[in-house]
């Protein structure tokens, strides 16, 4: 029963994560500008391994491969949202006229 | 004129020549130069309205022939497919003595336990180290193209350098510092885990040395080039690029002349230390294409 109820939430969570990727990858390549295509990057890179990770961990229960994978996505959570922000930082320092291409609110 | 006035003369036209004066000494060229061209030059609307013809023809003929090309290799990757043997059968030529005697004997005529890096070290060492010599030649092609030094950067090059140096330390960023802070240890660590551990399991020298380099890459673009400067500066890393390939060509040699013609292997160790040579080779590599690209200095 439990290896059941695991199972499916494992393959719900991957298949979820499956989903994130797709609109991730549907994003990159639809829209036109930078901070818009990180955006859509930044969900697949977080949200989508997020979800596969803990899918596939479920769906194999616990071992030393399951600990890999914890290491695995401590290593992009930590590195991912750092290179979003490198590229938005270097999008907002080199473009003189940020106001055209978004809204900017200013703090 | 005497000979000897002549030959200094000639010396000179030759020099001028091969630094493409426009106005050689030697008149004759220059009459050359002179002579209006032979073809007429037809006049704009002409020289238009014929590139427009010849566009309109490529792009008539363009969709034909590109998809006479991929059908025509289409078909000659699907012959070639249904040629080649079924995947996995016990006659297939692959499954000949050879692997037979690579996966039965490696280990102890290689001393290593896994068979894959005996095969690219021990048996196919001579491949690796033409490999080897590839990545350390593309390093020094990219040098000779974008090293910069005192004769190719100007003072006003210089001075912009410097000038952006200074700008980017002062807003050096510093979520990327803490976040490099955090992992480089780790990342340093895997790597020399990697590196060592070619001999027994999944892993070796490409690998290592890719991860090494990256850790450098890491570190030099987080605490900026004054800091890694102090760790490898340029004669450093040609001293590094340079011991690494020495060294696997030495070792590589001894290994051939010990270990050939049925001769006992007495080195054990032999297979870690090219392990870690071709690490070296890489990471320089890896590093190097990084630094000479943004920057053009190690």
């Amino acid at each position: 029963m439990i290896d059941n109820l695991l199972t499916a939430a494992g393959l719900a969570c991957f298949l979820f994560g499956l989903f994130v990727f797709f609109s991730a990858v549907l994003g990159l390549f639809r829209f036109d500008y930078v901070l818009n295509r990180m955006h859509a990057a930044a969900v697949g890179d977080s949200l989508g391994i997020f979800c596969v990770l803990i899918g596939l961990m479920l769906l194999h229960g616990w071992s030393l491969s399951a600990g890999k994978t914890l290491l695995i996505f401590v290593f992009l959570w930590l590195t991912s949202p750092v290179c979003s922000h490198l590229v938005a930082e270097m999008e907002v320092s080199t473009v003189p006229d940020l106001e055209k291409e978004c809204e900017v609110e200013v703090r | 004129m005497s000979k000897k006035e002549e030959q200094p003369d000639r010396l000179r036209q030759f020099i001028s020549w091969v630094d493409g004066d426009r106005e050689p000494k030697d008149r004759t060229l220059f009459v050359m130069e002179q002579r209006p061209h032979r073809d007429f030059r037809p006049s704009e609307e002409e020289f238009e309205r014929r590139e427009k013809d010849r566009l309109r023809k490529f792009f008539n003929w363009y969709p034909i022939a590109a998809a006479v090309i991929c059908v025509a290799l289409g078909i000659i990757l699907f012959t070639t497919v249904m040629n080649m043997p079924g995947f996995g059968q016990e006659d297939n030529p692959i499954n000949n003595e050879v692997a037979e005697r690579y996966l039965k004997r490696s280990e102890e005529e290689t001393g290593s336990e896994n068979v894959v890096t005996a095969m690219i070290i021990g048996y196919r060492g001579f491949d690796t180290l033409g490999e080897s010599c590839v990545l350390f030649l593309a390093v020094s092609a990219v040098m000779i193209l974008l090293l910069r030094d005192r004769k190719n950067t100007s003072e006003h090059e210089l001075q912009q350098m410097e000038r952006e140096e200074t700008a980017a330390q002062g807003r050096s960023d510093l979520i990327l510092k803490q976040v490099a802070w955090v992992l480089l240890p780790f990342i340093f660590l895997f790597a020399i885990y990697v590196l060592l551990n070619g001999e027994t399991s999944p892993g070796g020298g490409f690998s290592g040395g890719t991860i090494l380099g990256a850790g450098l890459i890491l570190f030099s673009a987080a605490f900026g080039h004054g800091h890694m400067r102090v760790l490898m500066n340029q004669r450093r890393y040609s001293a590094v690029r340079t011991f690494g390939l020495l060294l696997y060509a030495v070792l590589y040699g001894v290994y051939i002349f010990i270990g050939a013609n049925g001769l006992p292997n007495y080195l054990t160790g032999m297979i870690l230390l090219i392990d870690l040579a071709v690490g070296l080779v890489v990471a320089c590599t890896v590093y190097g294409f990084y630094a000479l690209f943004s920057r053009g200095e190690i």
